[in-house]
């Protein structure tokens, strides 16, 4: 049932593969750590800018978003042109089911960008002096709900755009209008988990953030599961 | 019978729109009630874009699931041409509202954003039909984009500006006649997307006759 096996193996190919050449992972990282570095680049070089703790939140709250965004359209597409390009798509057509091939690689998309948001947010908050009234449970939910979610809409776009003989910026494009219900949320729940417009503490925090987790969790289960319905029809073309 | 229809539609839109401007009293509970009267074509125009939408996405998975008949799939990116036109109303009627409610026609406000993002959901269709030569792929592959966008409609049009703080009023009360403005126009923009829809995909019959022709021809 569901083919676990074949999740499984699609999974493990994808790790393999992407630990073979190592260029998502490496791409990603970079793409991470030098916009972490410009962001702080730009506001804390000497003379540092003046912002109170709410501003400097709301800054790294917008900054750390715009930074997984494109750090995802960076990585996440390559699972399905690679297939394209080397012309392993049949094979994989022929040996596993196509929910068992989106889930594969949506779950090694998932693990490659919540990797990098577990390096990434830290540093660009520390970066940033945005932590002072850090909640961190809240920010570790906020930050993993919406990575899910983002890999979940990337892993389908990567498939439309597997289709287009101009992919170049194709990503971005087709995965940012329908990932802004996503991002509206991420970021109102981020600036909440960093202090902005809550008392300390973690319930008064949660309150705040409850509604966007809300949002992100209903984005998670309609990405996963209008992107399987549809990948079906796309990959048994 | 289609004639009579298509004159109904005209002088029943030519009323709806005589009566927001000349009949409807100003809206109290905003700053400038006399100039809230655009809301009877602001609401409308948001209305019809989201019909349109469904439209799109509904023709798109047809086109997936029952046979690809390249007609579904110029209904669907019919629809979504005038869903993005309806948006583009949206928003320009709002950004007049704006202007004189709240002092600024742009105020990055949760509604307002979510109309604009919705009117880039089908600019990226648009590239995404642009970047594929193939038209058997490309339907599938705008289709699966048009169905996965619609899916999200609801979360960017309903849920997102519901609960965040916004500028729109939640406690306006519109009287009857407001009321009965909003909905005939609403009735009025729908029935006038049926008749550009039909147009639309009249044209793509011909378009795709004279494809046919050509090839035949060479």
């Amino acid at each position: 049932m569901w083919g676990v096996r074949e999740i499984h193996a699609v999974f493990l190919k994808e790790l393999r593969t992407e630990w073979r050449t190592k260029v998502a992972l490496s791409s990603t990282a970079l793409f991470a750590i030098g916009g972490v570095t410009l962001a702080a680049l730009a506001l804390r070089g000497n003379p540092p800018l003046a912002l109170d703790d709410p501003s400097r939140a709301s800054v790294a709250a917008g900054l750390l978003w715009i930074l997984l965004f494109f750090t995802g359209a960076t990585g996440l597409g390559r699972a399905f042109a690679l297939e394209e390009e080397r012309g392993t798509a049949l094979a994989l057509r022929l040996t596993a089911r196509a929910s068992a091939v989106w889930i594969g690689k949506f779950l090694a998309n998932a693990l490659l960008i919540l990797g990098l948001a577990i390096i990434a947010t830290p540093m660009l908050i520390t970066a940033l002096d945005a932590g002072r009234n850090v909640n961190a449970l809240l920010l570790t939910c906020v930050v993993a709900s919406g990575c899910i979610g983002i890999a979940a809409t990337m892993t389908f776009a990567g498939a439309l755009v597997a289709q287009a003989s101009a992919k170049s910026g194709l990503l971005a494009t087709l995965s940012l209008p329908a990932l802004a219900p996503l991002f509206v949320a991420a970021i109102h729940g981020t600036r909440a988990a960093l202090g902005v417009g809550t008392r300390l503490g973690i319930a008064p925090a949660f309150q705040t953030g409850m509604g966007d987790l809300q949002v992100l969790a209903s984005y998670a289960v309609i990405s996963v599961t209008a992107a399987l319905m549809l990948f079906d029809y796309l990959w048994n073309d | 019978m289609a004639t009579i229809a298509k004159i109904v539609l005209g002088i029943l839109t030519g009323v709806f729109t005589a009566l927001a401007f000349l009949y409807l009293k100003p809206a109290e509970g905003f700053p400038r009630p006399e100039l809230a009267r655009i809301v009877a074509l602001h609401l409308p125009n948001a209305m019809a874009a989201i019909v349109a939408a469904f439209v799109a996405a509904i023709f798109g998975w047809k086109y997936l699931a029952r046979g690809r008949n390249p007609l579904d799939d110029a209904k669907s990116k019919i629809a979504a041409v005038l869903a993005a036109i309806f948006c583009g109303l949206t928003t320009v009627t709002g950004m007049v509202f704006a202007q004189y409610q709240w002092g600024a026609p742009w105020n990055w406000d949760p509604k307002q954003t979510c109309i604009f993002l919705l009117l880039l959901i089908y600019a990226a269709y648009f590239v995404l039909r642009a970047g594929i030569e193939d038209p058997e792929k490309k339907g599938a592959t705008a289709a699966a984009y048009i169905v996965f966008a619609g899916v999200m409609t609801p979360l960017l049009g309903y849920v997102i500006p519901k609960y965040l703080p916004s500028l729109h009023p939640t406690n306006t009360k519109f009287d009857a006649a407001y009321h009965t403005v909003i909905w005939g126009m609403s009735a009025c923009l729908i029935g006038i997307f049926a008749w550009l829809q039909n147009i639309g995909i009249r044209y793509e019959q011909v378009k795709g006759m004279a494809q046919q022709l050509e090839e035949e021809m060479a």
